[in-house]
C-alpha cells in the first residue's frame, strides 16, 4: 500500500537507521543561538563571533548526543550562556547598541532604513533591563526556547520565567508604544 | 503583545554559516558528511522506500472536502523480506534521472500540522504530558545501562492527493507497468496523521538504546479504494517480484497491518510475544560501526530491533542489545 510510504518515514525514527542529521541540526541551532547573542548584546558581528565560539565548543562532542537531540539542544544552549556571560564579565560596558540589521537585505531601502532605526529603538531598550530580565528576554525571543526550557536552563522556576517575561514584556511594550508616539510627534514638528 | 520583539530575528549571513559549518568539521579532520561509516542497511532500505512511495503517494490539494469513511490504523505490524540491491538499484534509477522528488510534489503537500522542534523532557511523566500519552518506563533494564534522557518529537500531519499520471509514469520509468494504479484513483486525498513519539534513551558506554513509544498514527482514505492494489504497488517498489507481491498483497490486511521491507542481506525478522501479544523482532547481521571526533572507530554489534502494538500504541526498542534483553526490558515496562 503506497499509502505506508508516509507513516513508514514517521517510523524510521523508530528505528536504529534514524542516521542523525547534524547538519540539519546546525541549520536548527544556528539562528537560535546567534539571535540569542544578538538579543543579548545587540551587535550582529559580536553575535556571530559568539555562536561560533559556543558551536566550536559544542560540536566536538555532539555525537554523544546522537539519541537525544533534544538533549543537544539544551546542552548548545546552556554553553550559550556561559561564553555569554564570560564575555560579559571579560568586557564591559558592553558593545554599542545600534549595529543590528547592518546586514544588506533584500527590502527596499526606505524598508531597511525603517527595520534599522526599530532594531536600534528596540536595542536602547534592552540595554535598560537588569542582566535577568534581558538574558529572559534572549532566552524567549532570540533563542525561540519556551518557559518550560528557559527554567531548565537558568534554574528559576517555570512559573518565575513567566512572571518575570510578563512584567519586562508589559514594560518594554509600554516603552515601545510610548517612543513610537514620541517618533511620530517629533517627525511632525520637524518635517 | 509581544509581536515588536519577535520581529527582530534575523536568520544568520549564508557566509557565515557556511563558513562555520565548514570549519566545524574540517576542526575534526573529517568531511562534513555523516559520522556513521555504515548506516544500518535496513534504514537505508526503508529510507528508500519510504522516498519512492512517497512520490507514488502524490498530492494535490483539489479534492479537499471529499469524504472520508475510511481509517487505517496500526494494528499489527508485520515485515516482508526484499532484496535491497532492487530497491537500491530503483533510487539509483531515480537519482540518474535527476528527479527532484520533495520538488515535484512540495507544492501539492497540504500540511495540517507542522510538527515543531524536538523538546527534551526531565521524565517520563512530563513527556507523556507534551506528547499526550501515558508513557511506559523499563523496571529492568541490562547490566551498566541507564536511562540517559526523554525526547518528544511532534505531531506531523499532512494531506495529499493521487496524481496517478504523475505515478504511473514512475512506475514506467521504474520498469514496473504492471504495478500503476487505476485511473479511479486519481484526485482521491489521503490524510496522514503521525503523532507525537516519546523517546526514551538510555546508554551504557557508547552503546544506546532506545523505546519508542506513540498512538497510531492514523490515515483517512477515500471510501472504496482498492487497497490490494496499493498494496502490490508497495510491494512491487520495495523490491518484490510480481508472482510474491500477488501473493503477499491478496493476503494482507491492508486496513490495519503496517509492512516493513526488511532486506535479506541485512537483517532477519520473525515473529515473538512480548507482553502477552505479537510482536516483530528484526535482527542486525551487519556491525555497526562510528567514527569518534578524534577518528577513531568504534564496531558496534548488530542493532536489534522490537515492535509491537498495545492498547492503541506503537513500542519499538532498538539497539545494539541482545534479543533476550530486549525481550526482558519490554516485558518489564510499567
Amino acid at each position: 500500500m503506497t499509502a505506508q510510504a508516509y507513516p513508514m518515514k514517521w517510523l524510521l525514527t523508530f528505528s536504529p537507521a534514524s542516521e542523525t542529521d547534524w547538519e540539519s541540526l546546525y541549520k536548527a541551532e544556528l539562528p537560535k543561538i546567534y539571535n540569542y547573542f544578538r538579543y543579548r548584546f545587540g551587535n550582529d558581528s559580536l553575535a556571530e563571533d559568539l555562536a561560533a565560539t559556543t558551536f566550536e565548543k559544542a560540536w566536538r562532542a555532539r555525537h554523544r548526543y546522537r539519541r537525544d537531540l533534544a538533549g543537544f539542544s539544551t546542552w548548545l544552549h546552556t554553553i550559550a550562556r556561559n561564553v555569554g556571560i564570560d564575555h560579559s564579565r571579560a568586557q564591559r560596558p558592553e558593545v554599542p547598541l545600534d549595529s543590528l540589521l547592518e546586514r544588506a537585505s533584500n527590502d527596499s531601502p526606505e524598508r531597511d532604513a525603517v527595520r534599522n532605526a526599530e532594531a536600534a529603538r528596540l536595542n536602547r531598550l534592552l540595554a535598560q533591563l537588569d542582566e535577568r530580565e534581558r538574558e529572559l528576554i534572549s532566552l524567549k525571543y532570540g533563542a525561540d526556547l519556551n518557559n518550560r526550557e528557559i527554567a531548565r536552563l537558568t534554574g528559576i522556576s517555570e512559573s518565575n520565567v513567566g512572571t518575570i517575561l510578563h512584567r519586562t514584556v508589559a514594560a518594554l511594550r509600554k516603552q515601545w508604544d510610548g517612543s513610537s508616539q514620541q517618533s511620530v510627534a517629533s517627525g511632525q514638528r520637524d518635517p | 503583545m509581544d509581536e515588536f520583539l519577535k520581529d527582530h530575528q534575523e536568520a544568520p549571513k549564508r557566509d557565515f554559516a557556511a563558513n562555520l559549518y565548514r570549519q566545524l568539521n574540517e576542526a575534526e579532520g573529517r568531511a562534513p558528511s555523516p559520522n556513521r561509516l555504515r548506516k544500518w542497511t535496513l534504514g537505508a532500505t526503508i529510507a528508500g522506500v519510504a522516498a519512492v512511495g512517497l512520490f507514488v503517494a502524490s498530492p494535490s490539494v483539489r479534492a479537499v472536502g471529499q469524504q472520508f469513511l475510511d481509517l487505517f490504523r496500526v494494528g499489527r505490524i508485520t515485515a516482508v523480506s526484499v532484496d535491497q540491491k532492487r530497491v537500491e538499484e530503483r533510487v539509483r534509477q531515480l537519482k540518474n534521472a535527476n528527479l527532484d522528488l520533495k520538488q515535484l510534489v512540495a507544492d501539492k503537500v497540504e500540511t495540517i500540522h507542522k510538527a515543531g522542534p524536538p523538546q527534551s523532557a526531565g521524565s517520563a511523566t512530563e513527556a507523556g504530558k507534551i506528547a499526550g500519552i501515558a508513557v511506559l518506563s523499563p523496571q529492568w533494564l541490562p547490566e551498566g545501562m541507564k536511562t540517559a534522557g526523554f525526547r518528544v518529537n511532534d505531531r506531523d500531519a499532512v494531506r495529499m492527493t493521487a496524481d496517478v499520471a504523475l505515478v504511473n509514469n514512475l512506475l514506467d520509468f521504474l520498469e514496473l507497468p504492471d504495478a500503476r494504479l487505476p485511473e479511479s484513483v486519481n484526485g482521491q486525498t489521503f490524510t496522514f496523521d503521525m503523532p507525537s513519539k516519546v523517546v526514551t534513551s538510555f546508554s551504557r558506554g557508547n552503546e544506546t538504546l532506545s523505546l519508542t513509544q506513540a498512538k497510531s498514527p492514523e490515515i483517512t482514505l477515500p471510501t472504496g479504494i482498492a487497497l490490494d492494489q496499493f498494496g502490490y504497488t508497495f510491494l512491487r517498489i520495495a523490491g518484490k517480484d510480481i508472482a510474491e507481491a500477488r501473493s503477499l498483497a491478496g493476503s494482507t490486511d491492508w486496513r490495519s497491518t503496517f509492512v516493513i521491507p526488511v532486506p535479506s542481506q541485512a537483517a532477519d525478522f520473525r515473529n515473538v510475544i512480548v507482553r502477552g501479544k505479537e510482536a516483530l523482532f528484526i535482527s542486525g547481521k551487519q556491525a555497526t560501526r562510528f567514527r569518534s571526533p578524534k577518528g577513531e572507530v568504534t564496531e558496534m554489534p548488530p542493532m536489534n530491533s522490537l515492535f509491537w502494538i498495545e492498547d492503541g500504541k506503537v513500542f519499538a526498542l532498538n539497539g545494539p542489545v541482545s534479543e533476550a534483553d530486549l525481550l526482558q526490558i519490554a516485558n518489564s515496562l510499567q
